[in-house]
């Protein structure tokens, strides 16, 4: 490598890095821990509209947005894709990807121009595995972010407004 | 001269001290007084009543009870008669006396008459430009309430705070209360279910009474308090009474008070009830209650009501109409969704928590006067004092620690 | 406590509070689906120039024939356009409501119950957590506290409903972001179309950046709505003191004496329908109450 494409390389790491620490979802992690993370995330934009990926497809990242919407949608017959979550700056999406290939439940969106950070969840999940604390920290993580969601959930499967 | 009212009551301007003299020359007795009647001439006033052009409403027999209606003639009072209360029972009995009130209350109060079940608030005709409202043409009657208990005084100035001295005030029921006269008279029976003293509501009258009267063989003990009071009781046959016929009145009242039977501790009320929402207690109630309504149709201060569109068939006219409800009823808590209290146990709580808890808070006041009347004409003996002893977790009411305390006996002449 | 902006109506009432007084209807427009916003003035001149309300208050519409139904202001006190109710249309009353034409003559009574409090508001930021048709109750206080802009710190605006064509005042958002209100808007879900937020109330809640210690919360919406507002205003640390709701009971007579809009010991039409969370919390949580 020429030594400028290294310096660029140690750019886009050094920003990585700082995007890692600024997203609420890592910002507590120690440096050790946000330097191993930084090694397997790439920044990633979508412009407004753009697929992220489709329900029934894999996917193979972790994602954390650090600027704009993405919305999550689930088609239904006869409906079309139905909006039922958007999420921005911060919040996280793409977890299946970490447990398991199979096919995605529900479709990603970008709604709007974002920017987020793409980890490569299988390299996620072996850091786990080999570093329990850490994996221990990543579950710890991705129950809070869940309870969260299921709670909402709850709220939205209880029709509050309707009729 | 003893005080009777008690320390904070607002004034009453008919009320007004006099100085102890001598009846004056109309030979109207003053105010204050307490004079001595033949019984035969609570006749004579029950007919100036009506010439004065008051309805006389009081106790009479119908149906099995004592109930109110228009008394015409002392005859009509259910002279001899006593009654026999408890837990859904409610019978009559003859006396071996001749008193004209030996009985307690029966299933009517006079909320009745100042809170008419039924009322037409106003009525609306269409026109071209919209539409009229006409006021009721219906004339307000002037009642006098022949026989009003302590229980009962109590009970219309409780419904006074709902329906006068609120930041409203209902002008049927002002005009029917400010124009009621008022003979009360002083329990020489306590019913199994009453327990006004423990509601320091009796059983002696402490005010909101033009008259007094306690019940003595052959005469009438009277205490005077308004000069319309005096004045219908001009030149008729009075004396003053003596110390005999004080110590004879007095007794009476702390007779009737030694028979309460039942007992009601108010003293960790209202927050006895708001902590205890969730007790079990209100689901075994729940399993008894019929959410039948009848407590609160008899109970004296029940203010619940609900208001209904009467329209003719042509929708030209309709009348607004006013009718009692109860917190009973499912549709009473309606929203749109569904009834907030769908059950009997919220209904029943309901009902027991703003009778004894909530009520201090709205008015300052508890909204039960201890009559015993929801307990009687409860289909299934349902006992106020005996769920709340057993909210609170007494035993038997006997534990209850609270002394008994006859209101009224400390003002003794 | 101030009770200057919870004070009942200042104009005077009839004599006999029953009473209803006719009013003329300007307008009934179709705001969202089922919704509808029904504008009147009064008809007698002396007590149209007498009448006042607070933000938050309510008044009693009478249909001779029908009946009578409790109905939120949600106009500003000084709208020339008379005074507006916005109205779910579900109900024998409400349904014909819909169908009246301007021109109509219905009754008002009111205003009743006590308002936001807006005096107590001064010099901090006001959050208005806003769901469905709660948005109605607070469309006076919004306009309030922009009218006197700087009486106040920031001043934001959540306001959810099920779905984009459900949302109330749509046209105001932008004057509102204009005139000083961050206003953010979500929904329970969407199609593609929709490029907002889409999550409930409670959730966009806890994602939103205001400071607990300086902030006073008005709330309206399904009761659901308002509790799971509140559990998230408490674990951010606002004081139950500082947050209002408006709640909601089967009114009658709207004077405090049939009995029926009791929660504990409060009537909602005048001890309410807004309450400081600190009072009414109690009695809120309780079901079946």
């Amino acid at each position: 490598m020429t030594v400028r494409v290294v310096q660029e390389s140690a750019k886009v790491a050094d920003d990585v890095r700082t995007l890692l620490s600024s997203v609420s979802f890592t910002r507590d992690l120690q440096q050790v821990d946000l330097d191993r993370l930084a090694d397997m995330a790439a920044p990633v934009t979508w412009r407004a509209g753009q697929t992220i990926f489709r329900e029934g497809q894999s996917d193979e990242s972790f994602y954390l947005i650090v600027e704009g919407r993405v919305a999550i949608d689930i088609a239904v017959p006869r409906r079309g894709p139905v909006r039922i979550l958007t999420l921005s700056a911060g919040e996280v999406f793409g977890w299946s990807s970490i447990f398991h290939r199979k096919p995605k439940t529900a479709g990603a969106t970008a709604v709007e121009a974002t920017r987020a950070l793409a980890l490569k969840a299988d390299r996620l999940r072996d850091l786990s595995e080999a570093d329990p604390r850490f994996g221990y920290w990543l579950a710890r993580r991705l129950l809070e972010v869940l309870a969260e969601r299921l709670k909402a959930t709850r709220l939205q499967m209880l029709d509050v407004f309707g009729g | 001269m003893t005080d009777r009212r008690r320390k904070g009551d607002k004034a009453d301007p008919k009320d007004a001290r006099r100085t102890f003299s001598m009846p004056d020359s109309a030979g109207v007795p003053p105010l204050g007084r307490t004079l001595v009647l033949e019984k035969p001439s609570l006749g004579k006033v029950i007919d100036r009543l009506w010439t004065e052009g008051y309805t006389v409403v009081g106790p009479t027999i119908s149906q099995g009870a004592i109930v109110f209606d228009e008394i015409r003639h002392l005859q009509q009072l259910p002279i001899g008669w006593t009654d026999e209360q408890d837990g859904g029972k409610y019978r009559l009995k003859r006396r071996s006396d001749d008193a004209y009130f030996g009985y307690a209350v029966g299933p009517h109060s006079w909320k009745q008459y100042l809170f008419p079940s039924r009322l037409t608030l106003f009525s609306i005709e269409k026109t071209q430009d919209g539409f009229q409202v006409h006021a009721d043409r219906t004339p307000t009657p002037r009642y006098a309430f022949l026989g009003a208990r302590s229980c009962d005084l109590h009970a219309m100035e409780v419904q006074d705070r709902t329906f006068v001295h609120g930041p409203f005030v209902d002008p049927h029921y002002q005009a029917r209360r400010e124009g009621a006269f008022v003979i009360a008279v002083n329990c020489s029976e306590a019913a199994a279910t009453c327990f006004c003293v423990s509601m320091k509501t009796g059983p002696k009258c402490q005010r909101g009474f033009d008259l007094a009267l306690t019940e003595l063989p052959s005469v009438f003990v009277v205490e005077v308090a308004t000069k319309r009071g005096g004045a219908i009781l001009a030149d008729l046959p009075l004396r003053e009474a003596t110390g005999k016929d004080l110590g004879a009145a007095a007794r009476v009242v702390r007779d009737t008070a030694s028979q309460m039977q039942r007992r009601l501790d108010t003293s960790d009320l209202p927050e006895l009830l708001y902590n205890n929402l969730e007790h079990p207690r209100w689901d075994n109630v729940a399993e008894r209650c019929l959410s039948c309504t009848n407590c609160t149709m008899v109970c004296p201060t029940c203010f619940c009501h609900c208001v209904e569109e009467v329209p003719d068939l042509d929708g030209q006219r309709a009348g607004r109409v006013r009718l009692w409800d109860s917190c009973f009823n499912p549709a009473h808590s309606h929203m749109a969704g569904g009834a907030v209290r769908s059950d009997i146990r919220a209904r029943y709580r309901q009902w027991l928590t703003h009778k004894f808890a909530s009520w201090i808070d709205q008015y300052g006041v508890s909204g039960c006067v201890g009559c015993g009347r929801c307990i009687t004409w409860c289909p299934v003996a349902i006992d106020v004092t005996e769920e709340i002893a057993a909210i609170r977790g007494n035993r038997s009411i006997e534990d209850s620690s609270q002394p008994l305390e006859a209101s009224g006996l400390r003002s003794d002449p | 406590m101030s009770t200057i902006s919870q004070d009942v109506s200042i104009s005077k009432q009839p004599a006999d509070p029953f009473w209803p007084e006719p009013a003329t209807i300007e307008s009934v427009d179709d705001e969202v689906p089922g919704v509808a916003t029904l504008r009147l003035t009064l008809q007698d001149r002396r007590r149209r120039a007498k009448y006042r309300f607070m933000p938050g208050q309510f008044n009693m519409l009478y249909l001779p024939g029908i009946g009578e139904v409790a109905i939120s202001i949600s106009s500003a006190p000084r709208e020339r356009r008379g005074i507006a109710h916005t109205i779910r249309c579900v109900g024998t009353v409400t349904r014909v409501i819909e169908q009246l034409q301007a021109g109509a003559v219905i009754g008002l009574r009111g205003a009743y119950g006590k308002g936001w409090p807006l005096d107590d508001a001064h010099d901090k930021d006001v959050l208005v957590v806003a769901g469905g048709l709660g948005l109605a109750p607070l469309r006076p206080a919004i306009k309030a506290l922009l009218a006197e802009r700087r009486a106040y710190g920031k001043l934001l605006l959540l306001y959810g409903a099920r779905h984009p064509t459900d949302l109330l005042y749509q046209r105001e958002y932008t004057p509102w972001r204009k005139q000083g209100l961050e206003t953010q808007v979500t929904v329970d879900h969407a199609d593609s179309s929709w490029t907002g937020q889409v999550g409930v109330v409670p959730a966009l809640l806890g994602r939103l950046d205001f400071d607990p210690q300086r902030t006073i919360v008005f709330t309206c919406g399904p009761e659901i709505m308002m509790r799971f507002t509140v559990y998230e205003l408490l674990a951010r640390g606002v004081p139950a003191e500082r947050i209002f709701v408006s709640l909601e009971r089967n009114m009658q007579c709207g004077v405090g004496m049939c009995g029926r809009c009791q929660l504990g010991p409060y009537f909602l039409c005048k001890d309410g329908p807004v309450f400081a969370y600190s009072k009414i919390g109690r009695f809120m949580r309780q079901e079946h109450f």
